[in-house]
């Protein structure tokens, strides 16, 4: 047995049974061999339902350890009840350190966004992931998706965004945008807005997909190439926004809409909590240093 | 008839089977994730040069796969070389992992280096189900990740997980063997992956793998 201060030892280190975790450790390892395919795993029911991040619990209680460090994000933020309820699941089941801060974590796990903190070489990020199928939405068969990806068979994938320029002049898919994985397969990125999607293409991060309810799983290694389908006439494009952040007045970051109140006044402010926390101390710092130099001077 | 099991022949298992299995997965993890980095399992599973006689288990990565990752769901194929040793008692007897005749209903083969030569008996999967696959894991002689400015390299990897290229030597790897690895790259998504151990040390080639022949230099 092991005695792990902070751990409830009613369960088993990070929750899961062993024969579990070696089940989707052996599945983890196939889906990295095979970049962007789905792997099926023998999901477990968890003490939590499909929708709040069950694939991505049961992938991260399948790597973490001891010494690791967790971070939990949902839509960027780390204090909303998703994260936080996360974040104490496996403080409670595995008595890890957990933070808020990028840089700091070994596992981040995600809901919908990629911090805007540029990843390290040795982090792994966990994506929960809805739907892990990119085909499901066009082909309902699971027969028939998987003949597609054994084919290569993506033309509707393409036909799909065509047909958004065709109706609207450009393409409206703003999230889960669909990427091509290692020049083989096509993948969902789980529903990160297609802001995040240039985030997924060579990066230094192991990152790893969980679908709870689709019972799959899948894959990237670190710098592998991912590039988001798009036409030479139509290139893929990022959103931009004319606004700032509200409350640390960065531009570069992907905004939140905050309505206001009733009369349709509205504010934008950064999805991620941490790097907004950030740049929002860093800017009171600069300002007392300024008046410090006044006071000096 | 089974025979009686002899427990000298039965190496240690970890000393912690939960977080020691999570430490060796990780190690696992990141080498293939990050194909051609030398990875050490020593820490976790001590080498032959740790332990006292009596327990001497020469195998020490390739056991510590075997604890980490095989179970009763693992069909297991054992070489005429590997069949040799303790590796068959110690399978059964930690892992209860049934070992089977035939590599193809394998989903992990254990090999010496210099009985690699096809790859043809062993699962590479399907086109729809690419993952049902063989892995491999391959005793060699010596294993090398060398720095990317050496002149002497057994091959040159690229493809997911290396940044750039990486340099690697495996000892007494033959030029068929070498061609073997790379017909299996052009097979993907379909192929084997393969854990290459040396004692306590650990190197993974993925089937995402591409990878060259390299130079022998003047040294």
């Amino acid at each position: 047995m092991t005695d792990r201060p902070g751990q409830d030892e009613a369960y088993n280190f990070a929750y899961l049974d062993e024969q579990t975790k070696r089940m989707i450790r052996r599945a983890i390892l196939k889906g990295i061999a095979i970049p962007g395919c789905q792997i099926p795993f023998g999901g477990r029911e968890m003490p939590l339902p499909y929708g709040w991040g069950t694939g991505g619990i049961q992938v991260t209680a399948s790597i973490l350890g001891p010494d690791d460090c967790l971070k939990v994000i949902d839509q960027g933020a780390d204090d909303t009840t998703n994260a936080v309820s996360i974040r104490r699941f496996f403080e409670r089941t595995a008595g890890i350190r957990s933070t808020l801060i990028t840089e700091e974590a070994d596992v981040i796990q995600t809901r919908h966004r990629i911090p805007e903190t540029p990843l390290k070489a040795g982090q792994t990020l966990v994506y929960q992931v809805p739907i892990p199928e990119p085909l499901r939405f066009i082909e309902p068969s699971e027969t028939a998706t998987r003949r597609m990806h054994a084919l290569e068979d993506y033309g509707v994938m393409h036909l799909k965004l065509y047909e958004d320029i065709a109706r609207y002049g450009h393409v409206s898919t703003a999230y889960a945008y669909p990427v091509m994985v290692n020049q083989r397969y096509v993948m969902d990125p789980s529903p990160i807005p297609k802001f995040d999607n240039p985030k997924l293409h060579m990066s230094p991060a192991l990152q790893l997909f969980g679908a709870g309810r689709e019972k799959r799983l899948y894959a990237l290694p670190p710098y592998t190439r991912v590039e988001s389908l798009d036409f030479e006439d139509f290139p893929f494009e990022v959103q931009k926004w004319d606004e700032q952040c509200a409350l640390c007045g960065a531009t570069d970051s992907f905004l939140d809409e905050v309505i206001t109140d009733d009369e349709g006044s509205r504010l934008f402010v950064c999805s991620d909590t941490d790097y907004c926390q950030k740049r929002q101390k860093r800017l009171t710092q600069s300002s007392s240093e300024v008046r410090k130099e006044e006071l000096a001077s | 008839m089974s025979k009686a099991l002899n427990t000298r022949q039965l190496w240690r298992p970890f000393n912690d089977p939960v977080l020691d299995a999570q430490a060796a997965f990780r190690q696992i993890m990141r080498a293939l994730a990050e194909p051609g980095n030398l990875t050490d399992l020593s820490g976790i599973y001590p080498g032959k040069d740790q332990l006292s006689s009596g327990m001497l288990n020469p195998l020490s990565a390739a056991f510590v796969v075997a604890l980490t990752l095989l179970d009763q769901d693992t069909p297991v194929w054992l070489s005429p070389v590997m069949s040799q040793g303790e590796l068959a008692t110690n399978l059964r007897f930690h892992c209860d992992a049934p070992i089977v005749d035939a590599p193809k209903a394998a989903s992990f083969a254990f090999l010496s280096l210099e009985e690699l030569e096809s790859l043809e008996p062993f699962n590479p999967g399907s086109e729809t189900h690419p993952y049902q696959s063989g892995t491999l894991i391959v005793e060699v002689p010596g294993l090398a990740s060398l720095p990317s400015q050496a002149s002497s390299y057994g091959m040159i990897l690229s493809g997911p997980g290396i940044a750039d290229s990486r340099k690697i030597a495996i000892d007494s790897i033959k030029p068929q063997q070498i061609h073997l690895l790379q017909q299996n790259h052009e097979r993907f998504p379909l192929g084997c992956d393969f854990l290459f151990t040396c004692g306590s040390a650990l190197m993974a080639i993925s089937r995402s793998t591409d990878l060259q022949a390299g130079e022998q230099g003047e040294n």
